[in-house]
């Protein structure tokens, strides 16, 4: 059997989820008072993203995945590793933030995304934690003193 | 008079001491933003944006300014020091800079970009005086039947120009229509694509699903090498270099007719809505290269190169301006983020925006104008902030900085949901990118989406006439030009290869006079006229020629 391509992958992925939005449109809640119903134009721009996706997924089977990478899960974790860190780490933040604050949680992104990402070594690490406590440390003080912006405190740490 | 004492007022407004202090900041900021490879104008400004909350409008909207310039100036930098363009505005500059750079004229290069952007922003200041005004006029004609259709054609001209891929430009440029549709809907109020998610019913935040769409992404991109995320820029290139001013003022002048040309080229390709400066550059090099008497040193590090693409790259911001600031469409991504920032500071450009507040858009103007003087001021003092940055490995830079997008972004709205939508979004920018599909459609979608949803309402609501779409001049006008950037790629495949293609333009500038003719008056039928007669004329050479296709002595941009 051929093999798809990626951009076949891709179109069928995109023509789910058009799908999926389209169903959506059918449960909003109708305003005969509006001369343009809510869901006219979405369901416009659907009907031109299903046309561009299909013709996507045709254009894609046609020419075949040629010459196309094909990495196997360990290669393609390797080599996106460092973007997966980051966007995990990321991810732990966000889910930390209302226990540990921008301050704190941002001073362990900095610090974890450095240590996972750049140099190894005892010195590096002691490097790393300066530049985070001190980066996001300045900008924590000028956006919660000077511009009055209150960041969100962790409840864990209480700032 | 009256239109003169605005004028002088901006300037008093500008030129009050704490805003220059304040665009001063900005430009520096910008000029070190814009250096640095993986750190976007957009990002910069966005960064901004939250310390001018507290400030009046004026105070703001300089600073901003000041960011962007800079940050146009800035990746010249790194374009001529280290070979890494700065920003995609100075990709070409990279071609003769860098390489006057490794002949031993640094400072030379330097020189010569800094003054070729000064001069080349400073005519574009002056443009868009002119003629922002003037496009206002024109704007208050357009109905939203004409509205709408502007709108797709900034949506088709982006997808067009973004990328070799217009399948994959108009799925992004639609994809960003549908992420606006997210949230409660403008014109009646009901919660679209919600699936029972409360913080989805505001719908995505603008600001943070661009920082997420090109700061994160591109952030992810830098970092996704180990090796050159472990790598410190300085390693790469020159760095102790002093800027030689008068020696690159004197080259300028002597080809004073490729700096207006390459200046002219930049304001176009600005007032083209969606078409920035990463293409006016790589434009403006090409017909220098193309009109040159001596194209083969292209590339080995003459002053042309540098001259034609940085004069471009900071013309273009004033295009951008002219758009944005006449019709509400921003000109490229970085102004899709001054709009949202001057929608921030409850300023929405529109076609009565000049009439009805004059002196903030004055302001904007002369600031545009200001910042380039200071632009000039800050080179020096910005290289060597630059050349310390650049020993800092981009991991640690691109660490601090997700961590700086993510104070930003929250500080918008005070909504910790826009950090999600700034991962979201980070993600998917980065896929769309790994997977060949251009971001800046999608951010035109984003943005313009709900302007052309309210347009559509509107003149449905006016008439159930959709003949009108094309009977109505201004409407027929942009729906022509969609369909020929509709083209575009294709000719650009076919050219010098198909017969066809010999009647692209020709056939375009028929085609245009059409609706130009049907506006009446006196100076549109008189343009309409000289379009009609050019198209001919072009049709009557090519008769005469055989239909013989140009080869136009097809030679790479840039070669080595």
């Amino acid at each position: 059997m051929r093999r798809l391509s990626l951009d076949a992958i891709v179109a069928t992925v995109l023509l789910i989820a058009g799908g999926v939005l389209f169903w959506d449109t059918l449960q909003w809640r109708h305003t005969p008072y509006a001369t343009m119903a809510s869901s006219v134009w979405p369901r416009f721009v659907l009907v031109i993203f299903f046309a561009l996706c299909a013709i996507y997924l045709v254009r894609s089977l046609v020419r075949g995945p040629g010459d196309e990478v094909r990495r196997s899960l360990r290669e393609w974790l390797a080599y996106y590793r460092n973007p997966l860190w980051c966007y995990g780490l990321f991810l732990a933040f966000l889910m930390t933030l209302p226990y540990l604050g921008m301050l704190v949680g941002g001073i362990m992104f900095v610090w974890l995304v450095q240590v996972i990402v750049g140099e190894r070594g005892l010195g590096a690490q002691v490097r790393h934690a300066a530049i985070a406590v001190a980066s996001v440390g300045f900008m924590w003080l000028v956006f919660t003193y000077a511009i009055g912006v209150i960041l969100p405190a962790g409840s864990l740490v209480h700032i | 008079m009256q239109h003169l004492d605005q004028v002088f007022a901006a300037f008093g407004a500008v030129l009050e001491l704490h805003n220059l202090i304040l665009m001063t900041v900005g430009v520096v900021a910008g000029l070190i933003a814009g250096a640095i490879p993986g750190f976007t104008i957009a990002m910069a400004i966005v960064l901004t944006l939250p310390f001018t909350f507290g400030m009046p409008p004026v105070q703001g909207l300089s600073t901003m300014l000041g960011v962007y310039v800079g940050g146009l100036s800035g990746g010249l930098m790194s374009a001529i020091l280290t070979g890494i363009p700065g920003t995609p505005s100075a990709v070409a500059t990279t071609f003769d800079g860098f390489t006057m750079a490794r002949a031993g004229k640094p400072g030379l290069a330097l020189g010569i970009g800094v003054w070729s952007s000064f001069f080349g922003g400073l005519l574009s200041a002056a443009l868009l005086s002119l003629l922002a005004p003037q496009l206002a006029r024109i704007g208050l004609e357009f109905g939203p039947w004409d509205f709408f259709s502007l709108v797709v054609f900034a949506l088709t001209i982006a997808a067009s120009l973004s990328d070799e891929d217009l399948l994959k430009g108009l799925i992004a440029g639609v994809f960003g229509i549908l992420v606006a549709c997210f949230g409660e809907d403008q014109v009646n109020g009901v919660a679209r694509f919600t699936f029972g998610i409360d913080a989805l019913e505001q719908g995505f935040a603008f600001l943070p699903v661009l920082v997420g769409l090109f700061a994160f992404s591109q952030l992810m991109s830098d970092v996704r090498d180990p090796k050159s995320a472990s790598q410190a820029l300085a390693e790469r290139g020159a760095t102790g270099v002093k800027i030689e001013h008068l020696g690159a003022i004197k080259a300028i002048f002597e080809r004073w007719a490729l700096w207006l040309r390459s200046s002219l080229i930049g304001v176009f390709v600005g007032v083209l809505p969606a078409a920035g400066s990463s293409i006016s550059n790589i434009l403006a090099y090409d017909q220098a290269k193309k009109s040159s008497k001596y194209p083969e040193k292209f590339g080995t590090g003459i002053p042309d190169g540098i001259i034609a693409s940085e004069s471009a790259n900071n013309a273009t911001a004033g295009g951008a301006l002219i758009t944005m600031m006449a019709l509400g469409i921003p000109g490229d991504a970085v102004t899709a983020v001054m709009l949202g920032a001057l929608l921030i500071h409850n300023i929405a450009p529109s076609p009565t925006f000049i009439s009805t507040q004059p002196q903030l858009a004055y302001a904007i103007i002369v600031a545009f104008f200001i910042a380039h003087f200071i632009m000039v001021a800050c080179q020096s003092f910005s290289l060597r902030l630059f050349v310390l940055i650049m020993r800092v490995p981009l991991y640690i830079l691109a660490a601090v900085i997700l961590v700086y997008c993510a104070i930003g972004v929250f500080s918008l709205n005070n909504v910790e949901f826009d950090l999600w939508t700034l991962l979201i979004f980070g993600a998917i920018g980065y896929v769309m990118v790994r997977l060949g599909f251009p971001l800046t459609p999608m951010i035109l979608g984003v943005v313009l989406g709900p302007v052309a949803e309210v347009n559509l309402s509107r003149s449905l609501a006016t008439s159930n006439d959709l003949t009108l779409f094309v009977t109505r001049h201004w409407s027929l006008f942009f729906i022509i030009l969609s369909v020929f950037s509709l083209i575009y790629p294709w000719f650009q495949r076919a050219r010098g290869r198909r017969k066809w293609t010999l009647g692209y333009a020709p056939a375009l500038c028929m085609a245009l006079s059409l609706p130009l003719f049907l506006m009446g008056g006196w100076v549109r039928p008189i343009a309409a006229a000289a379009l009609l007669g050019f198209g001919l004329l072009l049709l009557w050479q090519r008769w005469r020629g055989g239909w013989k296709l140009e080869t136009d002595g097809a030679t790479p941009l840039h070669q080595g």
